[in-house]
């Protein structure tokens, strides 16, 4: 993993690349037998490699074993990593413009629709925030759901139902008149089982990851209150390194993943989840009635005008930024039915 | 130089630099340093220590170990660990090495709240040397049973390190928590045997005292000790009933210690400053050594040096048995130099579709074995991370006649590693029962 | 000279442990409290999360030091006590120097590392406090165990120079 040369000119490039292969560190979270690993990362890589005529590889540290999840952008920065994936939501505030794509109150039918919105949105806004790195795609958990020890029906069964949930999800529950509490991902389990905390707030693939199924009975979708955002990005003098051809090469295979694994990677992993938690596990699958759902959305609508404000002054359009999420959310909603 | 003999010379340096008495934490995070620096570059390794050091020192999950060892500290002070073991002495000091023995008894209960090895080796060291010297049991079996005796906080439910695994593998971290319970009593008793055999061919180990009626057992039990029997019920009681989680089950006790301690007149400022003059400089021993163990750690990753052993054991010409039988021996290999957590978390990716994709051993069953295998690591010598904390609860116990107890202990763990493999019943049969599978 | 500043680096540390003793009990508190808060009247302390890991990584940062100053912080000294004394002073030197300048640049990493935090406005998840001035909290903390470390080399220096 010796860094290139930077100031190679394309005419001696290629001569050069040939005897040289350029090995890229890619840090990522997930376990190595998750679908990010097995699925993406993987034949992303692969797919690469190919593309790339063997010049670019790729090594995947899955499992924070080059880098802790809240890390990983800051190290794709000082080139600890020289990809990186991970949530844009650690680093609270580094990214104030992409928290629109994780706004509670703007529906999403699926993980699809929501990767397509947050990727088009990004290229349209093109945000200060993500052009110290090269951006080569996002994705998302698409909506999340309460998954409770509960019956969760009514906002009537959600007043003081202690939820965890941290950040964004936190307030969201603040503002629907359940009681949030901040723990990790990791004390969840053994917080549900003992019944510290009735409820967890999250994509329906956690109920399988994290075996929250074992912990909760009750499934009620809110395809409207959560999602979460990843980022695949490369460190910028790296990228700047490769030869025009290998970049383009490379970008042609993004944007093939994003469209046909990326975008719907979690779409398949909450299918397989939400179907294993009600056919296995016998949780019961609540459907909130749509007048019940607009009350809700009602109610977490200041967070986005709190949005709006907050971009306002720092010196962003608030309102456009929001708009724009919203019909594209529309846009996608109705194109990926 | 290739990253594999970069790695393995990176190793040589840091031995070197342990026999230069140089502080392990700092040989540690110099050589990850270093390694990391000649693998990427300079800048990205400055940059990854920076990170690593904040993150392990501003840790939530970590901080749990900070608040067992003042609970366990505030117990010394407020002299409530000296009547804890007046009591003992009392109920089993007339056997041979009967206080040693209740120690264990104790760590496995402890293990009941706390679910880091580390926390329970700190907490315990700090109750229970100072009383098994005054004693006169042997430093050496002293020190080492409660370093060994800190594994059984991680056997038994509940456990950052099943937590781990179950996540890394996908597994059931309730059924792994309901399979390292027979276990642990398992491994429980086989360190009270290997004590018992200690005490029994060489009894100025652990001097058997005289044997107390029963109205002198009970009336042992007054002067806080009741209390702290209420609080450590409690304890248990609000991680069961879901009043507090296994994080904040350190702050619960120390607080229930401490409110025990004040209402009993037991503790006056002095002793409460003392009590926190050495937790401070324990748990800074601690956190500065976790973190250069995640320097380390960072740096025999991209080394790949894990990673290539494990792919080569894998690919063995060999029986299942015997392919299982290397794996086990490069745990204990790397052991000796990796801490627990980083170990699983590097290791663990390629061994587990080999031991349960490939030779159809059964995932729950090699969490277990795993567990045991890795928690022998924290006890093995050079870089043995409960022996230190109880060289860091016992300043003035020299490291190597800690080192020098360990051995019975390692044979115990061995031990009880065969049974279960023998016998992988030990560890299915509760989770299976629990499922009805 | 050199004794005026042992007593410095010894009141220093001293002074940096006691807040780090007032970390721990806060860390305590708000456990506690959140525990309380949230069993009895369903209130929990929401940042609670947040604060534990600054509590604990000021604690930390600030009780280096006087960890140093006591020789708490574990190494293996059966080998070198074996050698003749003045081998043991050049060793100790030697790995006093080294231990020096590498703290010293993770400190000054460590404030580069806060000082972009600070820059792009990075704060805790959910109590939106901002995370860099607890990263120069364990910046000064490891500044101030290279003071102890010094005061170590001025030592292990004078048993090099005594006969
Ligand atoms: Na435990
Ligand atoms: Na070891």
């Amino acid at each position: 993993g010796k860094t290139s040369p930077t100031s190679t000119t394309p005419k001696e490039a290629p001569k050069k690349s040939q005897t040289q292969t350029i090995e890229l560190r890619l840090a990522h979270f997930w376990p190595s037998t998750h679908p990010a690993e097995v699925e993406l990362v993987q034949p992303w890589s692969k797919a690469i490699e190919e593309a790339t005529g063997g010049k670019v590889k790729i090594v995947s540290y899955p499992n924070q074993t080059l880098l802790q999840a809240d890390s990983i952008y800051d190290g794709v920065l000082n080139g600890i990593a020289d990809i990186g994936i991970s949530c844009f939501s650690y680093t609270r505030n580094g990214f104030p413009v992409l928290e629109v794509f994780e706004l509670p109150g703007i529906t999403y039918e699926s993980s699809r629709v929501a990767s397509t919105v947050a990727w088009e949105g990004i290229k349209e806004l093109n945000p200060k925030e993500v052009q110290d790195s090269k951006l080569m795609m996002v994705l998302t958990t698409g909506p999340g759901d309460i998954y409770s020890k509960v019956p969760v029906r009514n906002l009537q069964d959600l007043k003081g139902l202690e939820i965890r949930a941290t950040g964004l999800s936190a307030k969201t529950l603040q503002a629907l008149g359940a009681t949030p509490v901040a723990m990790p991902q990791s004390d969840a389990y053994e917080s549900l089982s003992k019944g510290v905390v009735k409820a967890n707030l999250g994509p329906v693939e956690v109920l399988k990851g994290w075996k929250q199924a074992e912990v909760t009975q009750y499934l009620t979708q809110t395809p409207f209150l959560y999602n979460t955002l990843f980022f695949v990005t490369m460190n910028l003098d790296k990228w700047n390194s490769l030869d025009p051809e290998t970049q383009k090469a490379i970008e042609k295979v993004n944007e093939k993943f994003f469209k046909e694994v990326a975008a719907g990677l979690w779409d398949k992993q909450n299918d397989e989840a939400l179907k294993w938690a009600v056919d296995e596990k016998g949780m019961e699958l609540i459907q909130l009635p749509a007048d019940e759902a607009q009350r809700w959305i009602e109610l977490v609508k200041p967070i986005q005008d709190d949005f709006v404000k907050r971009m306002d002054k720092q010196g962003f359009e608030g309102a456009k930024i929001l708009n724009t999420a919203k019909t594209l959310a529309d846009k996608y909603n109705k194109e990926f039915k | 130089m290739n990253p594999f003999s970069l790695g393995v010379l990176g190793i040589i340096v840091f031995l070197v630099l342990l026999m230069l008495r140089m502080p392990i934490a700092y040989a540690m995070a110099l050589v990850g340093f270093t390694g990391f620096a000649l693998l990427s570059s300079a800048s990205a390794s400055f940059s990854m220590v920076a990170k690593e050091i904040f993150n392990t020192f501003s840790s939530y999950s970590l901080s749990v170990i900070a608040m067992f060892v003042w609970m366990g500290f505030l117990a010394f002070y407020s002299g409530i660990g000296t009547r804890l073991y007046v009591f003992a002495y009392k109920l089993m000091g007339h056997l041979p090495g009967g206080l040693a023995v209740a120690t264990q008894l104790a760590c496995g209960i402890f293990g009941a709240i706390c679910g880091s090895n580390t926390a329970t080796a700190a907490t315990m060291g700090a109750i229970a040397l100072p009383e098994m010297e005054k004693y006169q049991y042997d430093t050496s079996l002293a020190t080492a049973s409660i370093a060994a005796g800190g594994v059984l906080g991680v056997l038994i439910p509940p456990s950052v390190i099943f937590i781990v695994y179950g996540m890394a593998t996908e597994q059931s971290i309730g059924e792994l928590f309901m399979a390292g319970i027979i276990p642990g009593i398992l491994l429980m008793l086989a360190y009270i045997a290997t004590i018992l055999f200690l005490t029994l061919r060489n009894p100025a180990l652990g001097p058997a005292g005289p044997k107390a009626s029963w109205k002198e057992r009970a009336s042992s039990l007054r002067g806080g000790l009741f209390e702290v029997l209420v609080v450590f019920a409690l304890s248990i009681g609000g991680l069961f009933a879901g009043w507090f989680t296994p994080t904040e089950a350190g702050a619960v006790g120390a607080a229930g210690v401490l409110a025990v301690s004040l209402l009993g007149k037991h503790l006056d400022w002095t002793g409460f400053k003392k009590s926190l003059y050495d937790t401070t400089r324990t748990t800074a021993m601690i956190m500065l050594m976790i973190a250069g163990a995640m320097i380390f750690g960072r740096f025999m990753a991209i080394s790949r040096i894990p990673f290539e052993l494990a792919s080569w054991a894998g690919s063995l010409p060999l029986p299942p048995f015997a392919i299982v039988g290397v794996i086990l021996l490069i745990y204990l290999v790397l052991g000796c130099f990796i801490d627990a957590l980083a170990l699983i978390l590097l290791t663990i990716p390629i061994f587990y579709p080999v031991v349960v994709k490939t030779l159809g051993y059964d995932p729950i069953w090699f969490g277990v074995i795993v567990v045991m295998v890795v928690a022998m690591g924290v006890i093995t010598p050079p870089v043995g991370m409960n022996v230190y904390i109880i060289k860091g609860v016992a300043p003035d116990v020299p490291l190597e006649v800690i080192f020098r107890g360990i051995w019975p202990f390692l044979l115990a763990i061995i031990f009880s590693l065969i049974i279960l493999i023998a016998f992988p019943s030990i560890a299915t049969f509760l989770p299976h029962l629990l499922h009805g599978v | 000279m050199a004794k005026k500043y042992n007593g410095f680096v010894a009141g220093l540390s001293q002074f940096l442990d006691q807040i780090a003793g007032l970390s721990l009990v806060a860390v305590m508190l708000v456990v506690v409290g959140n525990v309380l808060m949230r069993a009895l009247f369903k209130h929990p302390i929401l940042g609670t999360y947040d604060y534990v890991g600054f509590l604990t990584a000021t604690a930390i940062g600030l009780a280096l030091a006087h960890c140093a100053l006591q020789n708490a912080h574990i190494a293996v000294d059966f080998v070198v006590e074996r050698l003749p004394r003045k081998t043991r002073a050049l060793i100790d030197t030697a790995t006093n120097s080294v231990a020096i300048t590498f703290w010293g640049f993770a400190l000054w990493n460590l404030a580069i590392y806060a000082g972009t935090m600070k820059a792009n406005g990075i704060v805790a998840a959910t109590s939106q406090l901002p995370v860099s001035p607890f990263i120069y909290l364990v910046a000064f903390g490891l500044f101030s165990l290279c003071l102890v470390l010094l005061s170590h080399l001025g030592e292990s220096l004078r048993r090099v120079a005594a006969r």
